[in-house]
């Protein structure tokens, strides 16, 4: 008897276990089965479809794909795109992570005025993107061109304007709103080291530059790994905010495969979504084979993970 | 104590997620009071630069005429229409509309036919068609011929109805033009021409004057009309601004949305080309009149060499040698390398309310430029309204939209040959008013009832009192409400009613099926490609390329021409003729 009610008690306590789980986890898996797994079916299906204004969408066979790789071949806006997308993570990857790394780590020794540092840094991340763009556009291209005009009398471009500064801006505009981002995850990651270790160095006699090098990187390369593999699979999603400052009207000459996609995407209609698809299917294998590769790289012939 | 604690969290969530849900509707309340013993309708409108104060001051007459009604829905007394403004456009909006909270949608950037074979929109031809109570006249009589043929299916039946009428071109400070004297003087001994004297390097100038003198006859060639002393041709077009310069104003300002730029030359090329011609840009085979005229090379003198062809499906690419487009190009090219566009037009700050701003504000302040012409569509006062009321509070009455006299410029002609044909104005917008296909019944009714009251020549002039534009109808507008126009408002009803107009869209198939290709809205339009330093590249406006002296205005044009001509066969084979 005491059995059975201990039983009831179990059953009546795993279903009010398994509704609590069902109330907590409905919403954000009916979310994702609607804006993720239904959302790219629909796409994958499109992908292989043409449009009529008559018959609506019809079987295409791999018409869209042929079309889209003979784009990437001769088409002038998707050579430019896929040239900026990889100089744009070149710049990431040579001056982005290690100005990141450096200024984590100033940040996490607590050096002169680190505090404020940190508030300077974190602020782009935290004041929305759109408030950030309005700033910099103000500054490059009004306040820059009008305090030339005052000091010398002569009109200038500003320089979000001028074709020979803007990628340089444009690039310098993406380190500065996306810095505080990386840094928080660098400043976490070192935070986690034992302060044994760091007093260890010390008493070994390790320099600032060793300890940097030589403790602090090691011990954090797991984090900087998987920024660097996520920075892979954001290649060729990432606009540079171009449509922040141009609209859809951005240069050829400017064009990166992200902005190019998301340009496509606010000005087609009907009969411009199938190739869409196809475009974003091109780029997700292509993605997915970039990140296998950097993953397989990283694992192999860097730093081991170190637990501690 | 485990369980205390799981019913806490689950009173937690739940009040978390009719926290959540209620919050929408206190939104929607603190919006809009919805009255519950009321049959609803819920509009969405296009929140634009032509605002919703029209359609608010209509939902109010529709309730108060419809008031005691009880047919609408069963138990309701009443109705209640409820105006959502959003940003919603284009044929994003299809895929959401079944779900959609609203039933009627006054929208634009839509393809027409794409929501109609995509089942999104209801069957409204009787509203169309049937004798509006409201004014004793069919709404399909008040449409221009090519509008009712696109909106007319082939099954005889209408799913839209356009909704506003909106230009891009030239607006013009008048009050600074009659200050500064930037009228061209006419010529008393030879009637209609601008009066030109010699200075004492023996060069021949133009004179201008004030509204007080005796004008020329402006691009239509007739004195005594709204466009007197006017530029009538793009060559005087540059004189003025020239005169603007040597007076230290900026002729001309513009944003930096590359589309703008498209319209406005597209509107060019379509004042060039006349209706029949500029309609082959979206009919091709269709077209009224095969026969167009297009640019075979350039005489040494550097004017186009004109030749006839008969344009189709197959050879669709021809309208790319409009000489039309090569003389917006150049138009737009001679005012970049003439300094007459101000250099803030280029910059990424310089957005449509910053340009509206500016061209208000400067000449009040020595430390701004004064700007004499703003390149915008029609809408821009209406959307400036909050700069205007700014600049009353600082510079007094004479400065509320009101009394500040501005003005829609007719466009200059591109050759001398061409003033006296009538000014050719494009819709720039292909805008609609539909209802979703999944209303209920008994909304659906009230609906069309709902749209009629709106296109009634009562509503549609309603909408011109408070946007200062037109619905794209064809409608009277009472003297009173004319008087209460903006100065603004009454250039644009002038240029309205002296123009003919394009409607940028047809049946044609190849067109319908590519609609985003072939929009002035994407790039395409001007896409262009040629060489620069040995490579092939591609722009996708011209702007850049003028400013930079990387093409001339000929280069460009002969670019767009190759690049529409080497992409047709691959892109649109399907709807060649046999």
């Amino acid at each position: 008897m005491k059995e059975q009610v201990k039983k009831t008690g179990f059953m009546k306590k795993r279903r009010q276990d398994l509704l609590f789980y069902i109330a907590f986890m409905a919403f954000p898996v009916i979310q994702f089965i609607v804006f993720y797994v239904v959302k790219n079916f629909n796409s994958f299906v499109l992908a292989f479809q043409g449009y009529d204004a008559f018959q609506g969408y019809y079987f295409n066979g791999l018409e869209n794909f042929k079309k889209v790789f003979y784009d990437i071949a001769h088409e002038y806006y998707f050579k430019t795109g896929i040239r900026n997308s990889l100089i744009h993570y070149g710049i990431g990857l040579v001056i982005g992570l290690p100005l990141g790394l450096t200024f984590s780590y100033y940040i996490y020794k607590k050096f002169l005025m680190s505090e404020i540092f940190k508030v300077i840094l974190f602020l782009p991340s935290v004041v929305s993107i759109v408030v950030m763009q309005i700033i910099w556009a103000n500054v490059m291209d009004g306040m820059i061109p009008e305090i030339y005009f005052a000091k010398t009398g002569n009109t200038m471009l500003g320089l979000m304007a001028n074709s020979k500064t803007r990628f340089l801006y444009l690039e310098l505009f993406n380190i500065w709103v996306s810095f505080g981002g990386s840094m928080l995850y660098y400043v976490g990651a070192m935070a986690r080291i034992p302060d044994s270790l760091i007093e260890a160095a010390e008493l070994d006699g390790a320099s600032l530059w060793e300890e940097f090098f030589q403790v602090v990187i090691p011990l954090t390369w797991s984090t900087v790994k998987t920024l660097l593999v996520v920075g892979i699979a954001g290649i060729f999603t990432a606009d540079l905010n171009l449509y922040l400052f141009y609209g859809t009207g951005a240069e050829t000459d400017a064009y990166i495969v992200g902005y190019n996609l998301l340009r496509l995407t606010v000005t087609s209609k009907l009969d411009g979504y199938p190739y869409i698809s196809a475009f974003g299917m091109i780029l997700t294998a292509v993605t997915m084979i970039l990140t296998f590769a950097m993953r397989f790289v990283l694992e192999k012939y860097t730093w081991e993970d170190v637990e501690f | 104590m485990r369980k205390q604690v799981y019913q806490k969290a689950g009173a937690l969530l739940m009040v978390a997620l009719l926290a959540t849900a209620s919050s929408c509707g206190a939104l929607e309340e603190q919006g809009e009071q919805v009255n519950e013993q009321a049959a609803v309708l819920r509009v969405m409108n296009f929140d634009g630069g032509l605002g919703g104060e029209w359609l608010k001051d209509l939902e109010e007459k529709f309730e108060a005429a419809h008031a005691n009604d009880t047919n609408w829905e069963k138990g309701k007394v009443g109705v209640d229409i409820v105006i959502d403004p959003l940003k919603f456009t284009g044929d994003s909006l299809g895929a959401s509309i079944a779900t959609h909270k609203d039933d009627v949608f006054f929208t634009e950037g839509n393809s027409y036919y794409n929501f109609v074979t995509s089942g999104w929109v209801k069957d409204i031809t009787d509203v169309v068609t049937e004798v509006n109570g409201y004014d004793g006249k069919t709404i399909e009589s008040k449409l221009d011929d090519e509008v009712r043929d696109f909106f007319k299916t082939n099954d005889n039946k209408y799913y839209a109805l356009p909704f506003y009428s909106a230009y891009e071109g030239i607006n013009y400070d008048i009050d600074l033009f009659d200050d500064m004297s930037f009228y061209f003087e006419g010529d008393t001994t030879k009637e209609g021409t601008p009066a030109k004297y010699v200075t004492e390097a023996g060069e021949k100038v133009y004179s201008f004057t004030d509204l007080s003198g005796t004008r020329s006859a402006g691009p239509n060639g007739k004195a005594g009309d709204y466009d007197d002393g006017l530029p009538a041709t793009y060559e005087q077009f540059y004189a003025m601004c020239d005169n603007m310069k040597m007076q230290g104003v900026t002729p001309m300002l513009w944003n930096n949305h590359a589309f703008y730029m498209s319209y406005f030359m597209g509107s060019l090329q379509a004042d060039y080309e006349g209706k029949d011609a500029m309609m082959a840009n979206f009919t091709f085979g269709d077209a009224k009149n095969k026969t167009i005229e297009i640019v075979d090379g350039f005489n040494e003198d550097g004017t186009p060499n004109i030749v006839e062809t008969t344009i189709s499906n197959t050879n669709g690419y021809e309208v790319y040698s409009q000489a039309g487009r090569y003389y917006a190009l150049d138009f737009v090219n001679t005012m970049i390398q003439e300094g007459y566009v101000s250099t803030k037009a280029f910059g990424s700050n310089e957005n449509g309310i910053v340009a509206q701003t500016d061209f208000l504000n400067g000449k009040y302040s020595e430390k701004k430029e004064t700007v004499a012409m703003l390149i915008e569509g029609t809408w821009w006062e209406n959307e400036a309204d909050a700069v205007f009321k700014t600049l009353e509070g600082t510079e007094g009455a004479k400065a509320s939209r009101k009394n500040r006299r501005l003005g829609f410029m007719p466009f200059p002609k591109a050759t001398e040959e061409k003033i006296g044909e009538p000014l050719t104005t494009m819709n720039i917008n292909q805008t609609a008013i539909f209802v979703k296909s999944s209303i209920s019944d008994e909304r659906y009714q009230l609906a069309k009832e709902w749209i009629k009251f709106v296109l009634s020549d009562a509503g549609l002039n309603t909408f011109t009192k408070y946007t200062n534009t037109s619905m794209l109808y064809n409608y009277q507008i009472e003297d009173e409400i004319f008087n209460e126009l903006s100065p603004y408002g009454k250039s644009v009803y002038e240029i309205k009613q002296n123009s003919i107009e394009v409607y940028p869209a047809s049946k044609n198939e190849l067109f319908l099926s590519n609609s985003g290709f072939f929009s002035m809205h994407t790039d395409a339009y001007w896409n262009s490609s040629y060489l620069v330093n040995g490579t092939m590249k591609m722009r996708n406006s011209p702007i850049t390329p003028f400013r930079e002296k990387e093409a001339t205005p000929i280069e460009y044009f002969e670019g767009v021409r190759k690049y529409a001509e080497d992409n047709w066969e691959r892109n649109f084979s399907k709807y060649f003729e046999k």
